[in-house]
């Protein structure tokens, strides 16, 4: 059976003044599927992340979330969108002011239909489940960067949305405290029936929890399929990637191919 | 015009000397010719330095649509540059056009900018204020009583010091003058006026601009910066709402309070001179006060003041919320949002003072 298209972006183009830094991205997500967001640095994975939530208008091009055409939306249908949409920034991104039961409880306040004492339930039980039981009245200053990561991912999920965008989760995070992450991500997944796109950086968390693996290279999509399938690609920068070495840069032109002359075969150690 | 001019590169080719002699001579080469050939026979390793050079050369002929040719390379030479990836010349790492039209022009680009989304914030926070006032949309009583304790309570000190100092100077100022004439008295009139029409309001305002407008930008910057904003926005909270309008409310309440406050302080200084510097009596001095003053003064300050106040919200806000960049640019937009608040304080001032008298 296919499964329901819940994100479509079509010949999506960004530029950030005359830099383009999403160069005709087309990318479908499914219900319920786990999609790892990979690339090099400026390959445009937060930008493609931030256009599908609609915090940046293409240029051109067309991104339906759950059917609403987000590039051509008037704001209220957005904010009808926004609804099923949760998103853990790369900085946790919570609200430094509240506390963290009053950050999780954000999303269900905003639907406008829960009585407080209902809202406050679900918030507490959102954060215990992600170990931060204790942590109710705490602000977020008062966090480690993991629990920060754990309450922002709380506050993603407490509404139950049907996409979940995680940016780098696990960056700045010790390797357990990733596994952490991503074991809690996955489990939110499972509850909540989300799909989940994730930019990261960290090939064992992509083994961990990919279903789909999407390689961005200078603004649009280089390699589409499950891990096992992208690996197969033979693609150097993939190799690296999931060698667990550092990641080799984009090789682009050589200065030899700039000056007009024909480079020179690598050399076979 | 030579058709074709060679250049030899130096021996040196891989060190900076080296590639800043090659980009001269290179240079120098094209403005003669059409076409520029750099001759590698009789260099030897060219490195980073001397790669540099060589694009730099043919980024410039690029530009100019010359020709550039590169001859001699050694098939060492050749694997040393087939190894370096070539940086991007365009965008950040290339020349740009620094003519006076440009410059000009960018800033007129982003001064427009600036305009058009000011005026759309504050479009957006008197909607979103009206509705309030007619109990529809979010309200946050918490955020608004904090915001309005933070302006009024914790500016009061400053507030009512320095508008004593300033009714103590300006009556010291006059003082002597009015005595020559034997129109000490006159004080009365000349520091009630003064501070109820005019140095009120404008005192409490470039005070409250200096202390509060710049903490707002540095807040919403701060909230910017962390992605705080976007992840309201993901939630489908409206910032402007959910933050502006708390503060929105605050200063509109708290400025003309600060203000009755300044009057009475501004007075009192002119009262100290009055009675310890004029020897005038004290009640001399309120019964000509009462004799100088209509209700008019006291409410064309409280309204400028009103005008002031929203002046200082919209500007921090603007300055915080429009924030792009890291933690050095929260400092810079704290700074912008006090510049722009005086000058529009004293614009809004000029324009009102100026309507006030044409009607009156």
């Amino acid at each position: 059976m296919t499964k329901e298209v819940l994100i479509e972006a079509v010949d999506v183009v960004v530029e950030f003044g005359e830099h383009r830094v999403l160069n005709g991205l087309t990318l479908t997500i499914h219900a319920g599927e786990v999609v790892c967001l990979i690339g090099g640095s400026g390959s445009g994975k937060t930008t493609c992340l931030r256009a599908m939530l609609g915090l940046v208008t293409p240029v051109s091009g067309s991104i339906k979330v759950l059917g609403v055409d987000l590039v051509r939306a008037d704001e209220a249908a957005r904010v009808q969108v926004a609804r099923h949409m949760g998103m853990l920034f790369q900085h946790s991104a919570l609200l430094g002011g509240l506390t963290t039961e009053e950050n999780v409880a954000l999303p269900l306040i905003q639907r406008g239909d829960l009585s407080p004492a209902l809202i406050r339930s679900l918030a507490r039980t959102r954060l215990a489940q992600v170990g931060l039981g204790d942590a109710v009245t705490n602000y977020p200053r008062e966090l480690s960067g993991g629990m920060q990561k754990r309450a922002a991912l709380a506050r993603a999920v407490v509404h139950e949305p049907r996409l979940l965008f995680c940016d780098e989760p696990s960056s700045g995070l010790d390797p357990a405290t990733v596994v952490a992450i991503d074991e809690l991500m996955v489990r939110m997944r499972d509850d909540i029936g989300a799909a989940l796109a994730v930019v990261t950086h960290h090939p064992a968390s992509v083994k961990r929890i990919a279903d789909r693996v999407v390689l961005l290279r200078q603004g649009r999509v280089a390699a589409d399929g499950s891990v096992a399938e992208v690996r197969a690609l033979g693609d150097p920068w993939i190799d690296g990637f999931f060698s667990e070495d550092t990641a080799p840069p984009t090789r682009g032109q050589s200065v030899a191919e700039a000056l007009g002359l024909t480079p020179a075969p690598p050399q076979v150690a | 015009m030579a058709d074709e001019v060679v250049v030899a590169g130096p021996t040196n080719l891989h060190t900076l000397d080296g590639a800043k002699v090659l980009l001269e001579q290179g240079r120098a080469a094209l403005i003669h010719g059409r076409a520029l050939v750099v001759d590698l026979s009789g260099c030897g390793a060219i490195g980073s330095n001397g790669a540099a050079a060589l694009l730099s050369l043919r980024h410039t002929a690029d530009s100019h649509s010359l020709s550039l040719t590169v001859r001699g390379v050694t098939a060492d030479q050749l694997r040393e540059l087939s190894e370096l990836p070539a940086p991007q010349m365009h965008g950040e790492g290339a020349e740009h056009d620094n003519s006076l039209y440009v410059y000009l022009g960018s800033i007129a680009e982003d001064v427009v900018e600036q305009c058009v989304d000011f005026l759309s914030l504050m479009a957006d926070t008197f909607y979103w204020s009206a509705q309030r006032l007619l109990r529809r949309g979010p309200w946050r009583q918490g955020q608004f009583v904090r915001e309005a304790i933070a302006i009024g309570n914790e500016g009061l000190p400053i507030v009512a010091v320095v508008s004593l100092l300033v009714g103590l100077v300006t009556a010291f100022q006059a003082a002597d003058q009015l005595r020559q004439f034997g129109a000490s008295i006159f004080i009365a009139n000349l520091v009630g006026l003064g501070v109820l029409r005019e140095m009120g309001p404008l005192i409490t305002a470039i005070l409250i601009a200096g202390r509060s407008g710049s903490a707002m930008a540095a807040e919403l910057g701060t909230m910017a910066v962390e992605e705080e904003i976007d992840a309201l926005r993901v939630m489908g909270i409206d910032p402007v709402p959910y933050l502006v309008v708390p503060k929105a409310f605050a200063t509109v309440v708290g400025v003309p309070a600060l203000t009755m406050l300044a009057n009475l302080f501004g007075v009192l200084g002119g009262f100290i001179i009055a009675v310890g510097y004029l020897d005038l009596a004290p009640d001399a001095f309120f019964t000509q006060l009462n004799g100088a003053l209509v209700p008019w003064d006291l409410l064309t300050g409280m309204i400028k003041s009103v005008l002031f106040a929203a002046v200082i919200v919209s500007v921090g806000c603007h300055f915080g919320l429009r924030l792009r960049g890291g933690a050095e640019d929260v400092g810079r937009a704290a700074t912008n949002a006090v510049v722009a608040s005086l000058f529009l304080i004293i614009l809004v001032d000029g324009i009102y003072v100026t309507i006030e008298t044409v009607i009156t």
